[in-house]
């Protein structure tokens, strides 16, 4: 055993001088790399550890692992991942063990990211998207009111041929309003600045409005509604947002369907919930386009369906507003079955333990169905 | 001639078009402004019904046009209707007015709560 050892600490002293000599590779990393020995201690450390540790390469030589982390660290076989605040720097330290060609670990690399330059750019990003979507409201503004003025004829009668154009025009016009405000919600919610406004209402005054939403901006669509008997009088949630949930499912389903008629369902799937369930007989979701169809932006996999991409900006803002209201939303469909949505949300907010966090979205939105 | 009198307080040229034209089919007179300092001077010489107005504007904001039209007896009867694509901007002020809308506005909109002013001023 104790030659192992040797050969152990021999290998990684070799491989700490390997690294010295290619320090060069090291100093141009921009992450912090320091690579600590057997015993924890540090025993190289590029200047970008220096920088984002604030202290001297030499003086990071002369600490281990718990002195550079702040906090007691068991080095060993497992990879781990830590936070380390540095005043307003958030630092992610990745601990990778390093073993040789017999599985002996030699050495761990503590690679040092900076997580601020991440949460910046998230900020410059949803600053930017919310700057932009303000300022094509007042132009768009512009355009729908001339495509409302031409067709009340302020501007003479129209032929039934410009009359269709210019109704395409305001179809299409709409449709340019609803992705802004998508994406100004999208904004809203990264930037964790939507707060939900609950108040009692009515499920007839949700289904009104979803279907009033509905007649103003389509026609042909042919909707259906129910109320369950046991759905209580009154309910108690964001109205406005509800609305948006459900239009924008509708929206979904429509895409997805070729049927022309939707059903709109409120009913009580349990004693705690009350759930809005939408859905159709149309052609349904392959199931390949099902994956992760509630997620803006997948990540790395096969190539999107370009046919439900732009669904994918309204699903996803159903799914972050539903997490907020402590609900879930579950797609169900079938290549010729018909699609059916559906949303369950807590009747009362008391028996809503507000402490259960949404979980990691990449994680949990990545199911399709998701648990009731 | 009509009785009604309106200010339009807007100083993106076409919405100030689409408004007038509006307001202007609801039976008013009315009057286009484009920028604020311009507006209060304005303010001081006429009673509109009812003024559009605009939060982002060049020298005077529309909010202080707001307070200044709020602060004034003799404008107690004039109702003022924001139209602005930055809400967040009317957080403070948007209970001094009687409506707030949101761009985009339909003409109709516009048209439609004009009417349901000009009948009850008159």
């Amino acid at each position: 055993m104790k030659a192992d050892n040797q050969s152990v600490s021999e290998r990684t002293r070799q491989l700490i001088e390997f690294l010295d000599k290619n320090e060069a590779v090291l100093k141009e990393i921009d992450e912090g790399v320091v690579v600590f020995d057997l015993g924890g201690r540090a025993a190289i450390a590029n200047p970008s550890a220096a920088r984002l540790l604030e202290r001297p390469v030499c003086e990071i030589m002369r600490c281990d692992i718990g002195a550079l982390v702040g906090k007691e660290v068991e080095v060993d076989g497992r990879e781990q991942v830590l936070e380390l605040r540095r005043g307003d720097k958030v630092l992610l330290v990745n601990l990778v063990p390093i073993h040789d060609a017999w599985g002996q670990r030699i050495c761990t690399v503590g690679v040092f990211h900076n997580l601020a330059q991440e949460v910046e750019l998230d900020h410059a990003r949803n600053d930017f998207v919310s700057l932009t979507s303000h300022e094509l409201r007042t132009p768009l503004s512009a355009v729908l009111g001339y495509i409302d003025m031409l067709k009340e004829d302020v501007y003479g009668p129209l032929t039934s041929q410009q009359r269709g154009a210019v109704e395409r025009a305001a179809v299409n016009t709409k449709q340019l309003v609803s992705l802004i405000n998508n994406l100004l919600d999208q904004a809203q919610i990264q930037a964790g600045g939507l707060t939900l406004n609950y108040v009692p209402f009515s499920p007839v005054q949700l289904v009104d409005s979803v279907q009033m939403t509905l007649a103003a901006r389509r026609q042909g669509l042919k909707l259906t509604t129910s109320i369950a008997d046991d759905v209580p009088a009154m309910l108690y949630g964001d109205f406005q947002r509800l609305c948006q949930v459900v239009t924008n499912l509708l929206d979904s389903i429509v895409k997805f369907a070729d049927s022309g008629t939707v059903h709109v369902g409120i009913y009580k799937p349990d004693a705690r919930h009350w759930a809005v369930r939408i859905l159709d007989t149309g052609r349904g979701i392959p199931p390949e386009a099902q994956h992760d169809i509630f997620v803006l932006f997948r990540r790395a996999g096969g190539p999107m369906q370009r046919e439900y991409q732009d669904t994918r900006l309204g699903l996803s803002i159903v799914r972050q507003l539903v997490d907020r209201m402590k609900g879930k939303v579950k797609l169900e469909s079938e290549v010729g079955g018909g699609t059916r949505f559906t949303v369950v949300l807590p009747l009362a907010l008391e028996g809503v333990d507000e402490g259960v966090s949404s979980g990691d979205e990449g994680e949990s939105i990545g199911t399709r169905e998701s648990s009731l | 001639m009509s009785d009604l009198f309106a200010l339009v307080v807007e100083d993106h040229v076409d919405s100030a078009i689409i408004f007038s034209e509006a307001v202007r089919r609801a039976g008013f007179d009315v009057e286009t402004i484009r920028d604020g300092k311009a507006a209060l001077e304005r303010l001081d010489a006429v009673e509109p019904d009812i003024v559009i107005l605009d939060l982002n504007l060049p020298q005077v904001s529309g909010m202080d046009i707001l307070r200044r039209i709020r602060s004034d007896p003799r404008l107690a009867k004039t109702r003022v209707v924001i139209v602005t694509a930055h809400p967040e901007m009317a957080r403070d002020i948007q209970d001094q007015a009687d409506l707030l809308l949101i761009k985009p506005v339909a003409f109709s909109q516009i048209r439609k709560l004009a009417t349901d002013i000009g009948s009850l001023a008159k």
